[in-house]
């Protein structure tokens, strides 16, 4: 089932990645967004496994869930 | 073209003009010489009678008809793989309506802790679903596994992860660049490396160069999350569309993960509920696995299911805050000034590898820094956001560092050390009310051979949330004069409902029990999370807006069946006056049923942007008072001083609660909270409130809240976020208060009598070199 992709996230970053500053809901949740790439206590989770990891076992976070991972949707899945 | 004004902003007696550029459709803030009657008195929640009779219905509290109940089973192994889970013997059980297992439903065969979710029941009963839980045949693989940092960070140790995953990793600095991909950059994390290097460098060299250096190695455990009402919902399908009562902190989000294409649920229509929340504490932002799990169990059954997680999976599963160890040294010269700080700092959460950091290089000017921060992976349960993430556990570590870098040199008042190195306006003048009112210059009996020794202690808080745009409101008046306000958001149990309800009948002129909330509901405008302290100050401006609006409109109809000029109308005192402030005549009920509609209805986006305002951050100052008894090791907190700022203040009494529940805990967090785990077993020994220790009431000290209004002119009701910094000084000023009272410091939270009395024994030991009783470390 394809979807939109969450506004927030940037071009290849995986769209099942979810943390807590996307739920934010104000204005400034961008900037919240992208600090949280680098912050010291920001938690990723994938929405397939509803984990801190991914299908693949491996960490979820904006670095590592990019294109090239096992676990990527296929271009076809993406919208 | 949008509006100038020039608004006071600042506090006390520090009060200077600015001027603002009003948004489109934007209000000015109130003045301090502006009347107000409803803002800024003390009154009891909305919801408190409701609350405290029982009446008010949690999700916990749910019964749908059909209702049946839903269990998870989870893993006896501190480290496993899931080979198989055959659910064939628990399907044919009586009662069992539906199913589910986590490798086919998560795509995740590892079971990396003990008490990770592998399969689930729904059963008519809960004993029925207690039966076939026992049934689920599961086949592991067991794995070694390391529960504690020490033994996961000790040379050797098994690999809690998987793949290529290390046990320890650098989380902060870290680039942010791509590792994978297209793109990818392979040079950006060396790029880095060589700053780290340069970084320490330098800082060695200007600590080198400080008058004094003081050293320390700091603890903190894992504090777990332990709200009243445990996570999950009670999910109901309704000719294919999903209703979850959920205990969220975020009703939009709750719902955004279970609609969406890439989880699980799929669902294309979902309404979440969520009128009464049983404390969130930053655990509930997410579905969770729970909430997932009860909507595919309801879907499968057909019929509705409660899936809220018992307490030994509230304590193992749902989150915690993350341990830490901490390791500082501190530069500092003679005249007081910090001239630099070098930080390195480890902390588990869980077996994943990011969010365990500790803000320890807020709050105070601290001249250079060379921090880095590890993550350690270990087989237990994982972390999640904690009432402000990373600063209780990072203040306890820098303010007991203030208090040795201020006694290395020649014994300066910590209180005064502070200043010297804090420019924050609002916490200069907060420091001299903490210290007044805790009696800090009182003598006291320190140290030495008395049985009771008593100390004190200080330490800052620091927020930074005045709100932000993207959440609306929507107020309704009847022509009967009923008013209501609405917003989809969720009452975590901070006065969210109580507030709105203020700032509008404020903004209407009329007294709060005329306004009723309706609230949690995501069928209502689109709202916040409450998180990160931006609940209050992001919907207060859109009720006020909303309110104002709908005033407008309620006065227009008045001044066409009067024929009077509109411009000349307002409300106050539930009555319609003149701008001379003589009255009409005409009560706010009498101009209701002047309406020839029903009702008056106006939603209100908040304002996008804040204004420059007084200050961006918020202040804050707690001073503790300790009893310490020198025999037993026991520590009793007699008093805490919280002097607190929430830009302006809407409700007194509720912020004042906020501050409370910071403080106590705090207090807990201090001296009693800590998960402990069975290296052999991998399970968490306290996996309940029974063993799990929490400040109860006979312990709880006497708290003394000074709240200082401020008009900082953010936006237009000016209110910042009090949810999380009442928590960040806390324990941190309890520490301080330990150290004052027995002459030695305690370098471990939770302070424990076995502690204390190791410390004092070691004290005892290099009692060889003469120190100054009761002298501050």
């Amino acid at each position: 089932m394809a979807m939109q992709k969450p506004e927030l996230l940037p071009e290849d970053v995986c769209p099942c990645l979810r943390t807590k500053t996307m739920v934010l809901n104000t204005e400034y949740r961008r900037s919240a967004f992208e600090d949280s790439f680098t912050a010291d206590t920001a938690f990723f989770h994938c929405l397939r496994t509803m984990a801190y990891h991914g299908p693949d076992g491996d960490d979820v976070c904006p670095q590592e869930c990019r294109p090239g991972r096992k676990c990527y949707p296929k271009a076809e899945d993406l919208t | 073209m949008a509006e100038e004004i020039t608004i006071q902003v600042g506090f006390g007696d520090q009060f200077h003009p600015l001027t603002v550029r009003l948004q489109d459709g934007d209000i000015p803030p109130w003045q301090p010489d502006q009347p107000l009657d409803v803002v800024g008195q003390r009154k009891p929640r909305l919801d408190a009678v409701a609350k405290v009779t029982g009446t008010a219905k949690f999700s916990q509290d749910q019964q749908p008809a059909g209702l049946i109940h839903g269990r998870i089973l989870r893993s006896p192994h501190g480290n496993a793989e899931i080979r198989s889970v055959d659910l064939t013997a628990a399907r044919a059980m009586p009662g069992v309506r539906s199913a589910l297992t986590v490798p086919d439903t998560f795509e995740d065969s590892t079971a990396r802790y003990c008490g990770a979710e592998v399969a689930a029941i729904a059963a008519d009963t809960e004993q029925q679903a207690d039966a076939a839980m026992r049934a689920i045949v599961v086949d592991y693989q067991v794995k070694e596994h390391c529960v504690t940092i020490d033994a996961s960070m000790a040379e050797g140790a098994p690999q809690v992860g998987r793949g290529e995953q290390k046990n320890v990793q650098r989380v902060s600095p870290r680039t942010r660049g791509r590792r994978r991909g297209r793109n990818a950059d392979p040079d950006a994390d060396r790029q880095v490396v060589e700053q780290m290097a340069r970084r320490e460098k330098e800082v060695d060299a200007i600590l080198a160069g400080s008058d004094s250096v003081v050293e320390g190695t700091f603890r903190t455990q894992v504090q777990t999350h332990a709200p009243l009402e445990t996570h999950g919902a009670v999910c109901s399908w309704e000719d294919g569309r999903l209703v979850c009562w959920a205990s969220t902190q975020a009703t939009f989000g709750f719902r955004g993960e279970l609609t969406s294409g890439r989880g699980q649920v799929k669902a294309s229509e979902c309404r979440v509920l969520s009128e009464y929340v049983g404390g969130g504490f930053g655990s509930k932002f997410s579905a969770g696995r729970e909430g997932v799990i009860g909507a595919l169990l309801a879907k499968e059954a057909g019929v509705p299911v409660k899936m809220m997680l018992d307490r030994s999976g509230e304590q193992t599963s749902a989150g915690n805050r993350p341990d830490s160890l901490q390791k500082m040294r501190m530069g500092v010269n003679k005249d007081g000034i910090i001239q630099g700080l070098q930080i390195r700092s480890w902390g588990t959460p869980g077996s994943g590898i990011g969010g365990a950091g500790a803000h320890n290089d807020g709050i105070y000017q601290l001249g250079e820094i060379d921090k880095v921060e590890y993550g350690v992976r270990t087989n237990c349960g994982g972390a999640r956001a904690h009432r402000a993430p990373g600063w209780p556990q990072g203040s306890v570590a820098l303010e007991q560092m203030m208090d040795m870098a201020a006694h290395s040199i020649d014994g300066v008042d910590p209180i005064e050390f502070r200043k010297m190195n804090d420019d924050h306006p609002i916490r200069a003048k907060e420091y001299d009310i903490a210290r007044e009112r805790i009696g800090w210059d009182r003598t006291r009996v320190r140290g030495g051979s008395a049985t009771i020794c008593s100390g004190v202690g200080i330490a800052s808080n620091l927020w930074f949330s005045a709100g932000g745009g993207g959440a609306s409101a929507l107020v309704r008046i009847a022509k009967d004069g009923a008013v209501e306000i609405r917003n989809g958001a969720q009452d975590i149990g901070t006065g969210t409902r109580t507030v709105m309800a203020m700032v509008a009948a404020e903004e209407l002129g009329i007294p709060l029990e005329m306004v009723s909330t309706r609230i949690g509901d995501t069928n209502d405008p689109q709202g916040p999370m409450s998180g990160g302290s931006t609940t209050i100050g992001t919907l207060t401006p859109a009720a006020r807006l909303a309110a104002h609006y709908a005033k407008k409109e309620l006065l227009a109809v008045v001044a066409e069946r009067k024929g009077w000029d509109p411009a000349d109308l307002d409300l106050r005192k539930a009555r319609v006056i003149r701008n001379d402030g003589s009255d009409t005549g005409l009560s706010f009920k009498d101009a209701c049923s002047l309406m020839d509609d029903d009702a008056i209805e106006v939603l209100k986006a908040r304002p996008r942007r804040n204004y420059a305002g007084f200050s961006d951050t918020n202040a804050g100052v707690q001073a503790a008072e300790v009893e310490v008894d020198m025999e037993t090791g026991v520590v009793r907190v007699k008093k805490v001083v919280a002097v607190a700022d929430a830009g302006k203040l809407i409700n007194p009494m509720t912020a004042e609660s906020q501050v409370r529940g910071g403080v106590i805990q705090g207090v807990s967090f201090a001296l009693h909270e800590r998960r402990i785990m069975d290296r052999h077993k991998g399970r968490m020994l306290n996996d309940d409130l029974e063993n799990y220790k929490i400040l109860g009431s006979v312990d709880c000290p006497e708290i003394d809240v000074v709240l200082v209004d401020v008009y900082n002119g953010k936006s237009n009701t000016q209110v910042m976020g009090l949810g999380e910094p009442p928590i960040v000084a806390t324990a941190a000023a309890v520490a301080n208060a330990v150290a004052d009272a027995i002459g030695v410091r305690v370098f471990e939270v939770p302070i424990t009598p076995r502690r204390v009395l190791e410390a004092i024994a070691s004290n005892e030991k290099s009692a060889a070199q003469p120190k100054k009783k009761g002298a501050r470390l």
